[in-house]
């Protein structure tokens, strides 16, 4: 495993800064469409919760409603966009980083 | 209760374990990094579970099941909320955190900025959210363990406190991230078999188990109510305040600290994020099942305000053994969470105000380490009085109102430090103060203290021109701190935050060049 540190060879030979721009900026931009897509999945769900009651209320099945559907759909999307952060970042980034760096 | 002396049994096991590995840490623990930041030795899996375990309190097992006992699905409103500000740490902060920072949040908001002023401003919010969320874990405590264990409710804070006071003062943060893995691992290992002998009751199939409660308690139990959560806005306000509010929570922030690289900090969220999200899943069964099992006249009965449905469905299903396996667990609980905030506190007030504030960024190791474990100790001491001036005292909102305070005050400076090249000095330190005091001032002007704690009746209050309807105050103070920060930062300008923006953002992506280069 590559530590931080180990990038920090980039000190000395400062790489050069457009490439890095360049990685930064796609990082940011990833982490902001996932950040808003959590933002859009929870206040989404919230907002039935607190303007539409009835219609997260709806009975699917006898022991189910929509709102045990959904409620734990938030829970798992939440760690899956964890999940696919973590795994571009280990493909992507990481490898563009160490690139950079060398 | 009748069998306490199992419990209590179960409870000295913890204690002899956490002790002895306190004390083992405390061999290595022997300079600030390691007292703060464990070295940065502790691989991903296990901050992963560490995290879980400093942020899953008491009210996660014991708090939320019994809201689900007595009234159904809104108790999932809770924890949706308490898990969906992880992934927002992982896209943004995880990364500047961990490249830029060395010890606490505030690290990164001062890099750029004059490292006095924001400090200080950071230490004013970080320490007014460690301390409302400590009296309110202190008091629950109390009185849970008089609930438990029937020990007094003085001797249960005192013994709460001293036994952190040990965790911190001699194993540091070491210690205290092996006490919040071992109770993880204790919480979800009790919280899965507990949700497991439920489904045994109803052939492993949670719909038999929603399907039951709604027979006996109408379809109502599995639909929105508005009970829990009263208000329209109120709710979007509440969802506000815990997704943002989780991602600035000092504690969980310094973990970030505590790993190698920012390739396992990145891990470590992520194991973080399950773990939490499977035990939440757990608790709803396990709410559901105390509903069905036990029912929420007996665990109304109980007392401690239908925080005994998680024990009393043990005793159902489990037997005495489990009964006294869960009452530790929830004991074990609550030590590691106030164990970790301390830690959190002591890392402000050392690193924030002592080192940078008070010696200009540079003092001794020797006298560092002095200082936090001075710090340690006056925390805890404060921790104690207040936990035993509340006592009897309806401190629940005081949680919220960490979480608020985190989301309006640490949040918004955290981000625009982070990201935004004009972010000036005296933005910083007016967003935080600002974020810290609407806050403190719309939660005054609520239902939450006006009708709840000074007992005034709303009819009276609810016509007065300065009365605030939202009992959760992150909807307005969040964007006004937000919309502080923006427009001072363009009525001011700072030469030298705008000139090492390109800098900052280079460390973000490569880490802690200099060090490495040092040590080469």
């Amino acid at each position: 495993m590559v530590s931080a540190e180990t990038y920090g060879i980039a000190e000395a030979t400062p790489p050069t800064m457009p490439r890095g721009a360049a990685l930064a900026k796609k990082r940011l931009r990833i982490a902001l469409v996932l950040s808003a897509a959590m933002i859009a999945i929870y206040f989404g769900f919230m907002a039935l919760f607190a303007f539409d009651k009835p219609l997260l209320g709806t009975m699917l099945a006898p022991g189910l409603s929509l709102c045990i559907v959904l409620g734990p759909l938030v829970i798992i999307s939440s760690f899956l966009l964890c999940l696919v952060y973590v795994l571009w970042a280990n493909r992507v980034f990481d490898p563009g980083i160490r690139d950079l760096g060398a | 209760m009748a069998n306490n002396s199992l419990s209590i049994g179960f409870f000295f096991a913890f204690m002899a374990l956490t002790l002895l590995i306190t004390y083992w840490a405390a061999r290595r623990t022997r300079t600030t990094e390691h007292f703060f930041a464990a070295g940065g030795a502790v691989t991903a899996w296990q901050n992963g579970w560490a995290l879980a375990g400093d942020f899953l309190s008491a009210g996660a097992l014991l708090g939320i099941a019994g809201i689900v006992t007595s009234n159904g699905f809104d108790g999932m409103i809770y924890s949706i909320g308490w898990l969906v500000g992880w992934p927002i740490i992982l896209f943004l902060i995880v990364e500047p955190l961990r490249n830029v920072g060395k010890f606490t949040f505030a690290d990164v908001v001062a890099y750029r900025l004059g490292q006095k002023p924001v400090r200080m401003a950071a230490a004013v919010g970080t320490l007014a959210v460690i301390m409302f969320y400590l009296i309110a874990q202190m008091v629950a405590t109390g009185s849970l363990i008089k609930l438990l264990f029937g020990l007094p409710y003085t001797w249960s804070v005192a013994l709460v406190g001293s036994v952190m006071l040990v965790y911190v003062l001699f194993g540091g943060m070491l210690a205290t991230t092996w006490v919040q893995v071992v109770k993880a691992a204790l919480l979800m290992a009790g919280g899965v078999v507990l949700a497991v002998l439920v489904l045994t009751h109803f052939d492993m199939n949670p719909l038999k188990l929603f399907a039951a409660a709604a027979d006996k308690y109408g379809t109502k139990v599995l639909q929105p109510g508005s009970r829990v959560v009263s208000g329209q806005w109120d709710a979007i306000s509440l969802g506000l305040g815990l997704m943002f509010g989780t991602a600035a929570m000092p504690h969980v922030l310094m973990r970030i600290y505590t790993v190698r690289d920012f390739k396992a900090a990145r891990l470590s969220i992520l194991y973080a994020t399950g773990v939490i999200g499977v035990f939440h899943l757990m608790v709803f069964i396990i709410g559901f099942g105390a509903m069905v099992l036990v029912g929420p006249e007996a665990v109304a009965k109980a007392g401690g305000g239908g925080n005994m449905a998680a024990p009393l469905l043990a005793l159902a299903v489990g037997g005495n053994a489990f009964f006294g396996f869960i009452c530790a667990v929830a004991f074990a609980t609550m030590l590691a969470v106030v164990a970790g905030l301390t830690l959190s506190g002591v890392a402000t007030l050392c690193h924030d105000v002592w080192t940078n504030v008070v010696r200009h960024g540079s003092a001794p190791e020797a006298e560092q380490l002095k200082v936090a474990r001075i710090a340690t100790v006056l925390i805890s001491i404060l921790a104690i009085v207040l936990g035993i001036a509340f006592e009897g005292q309806n401190v629940a909102f005081m949680a919220g109102l960490a979480f608020s305070i985190a989301c309006a005050a640490n949040f918004p400076s955290l981000v625009l430090a982070i990201t935004w090249r004009r972010f000036t000095t005296p933005a910083a330190v007016a967003s935080i103060l600002v974020g810290t005091l609407s806050s403190l001032v719309l939660i005054y002007l609520s239902p939450t203290i006006q009708v709840d704690i000074l007992g005034k009746p709303l009819a009276q209050i609810e016509t007065a021109w300065w009365f605030v309807s939202l009992r959760n105050p992150a909807i307005i103070a969040m964007p006004l701190s937000f919309l502080v920060a923006i427009v001072v930062s363009l009525a001011t300008t700072e030469a030298n935050a705008n000139a090492t923006f390109d800098e900052m953002q280079r460390r973000i992506l490569f880490g802690r060049g200099a060090a490495a280069v040092r040590e080469q």
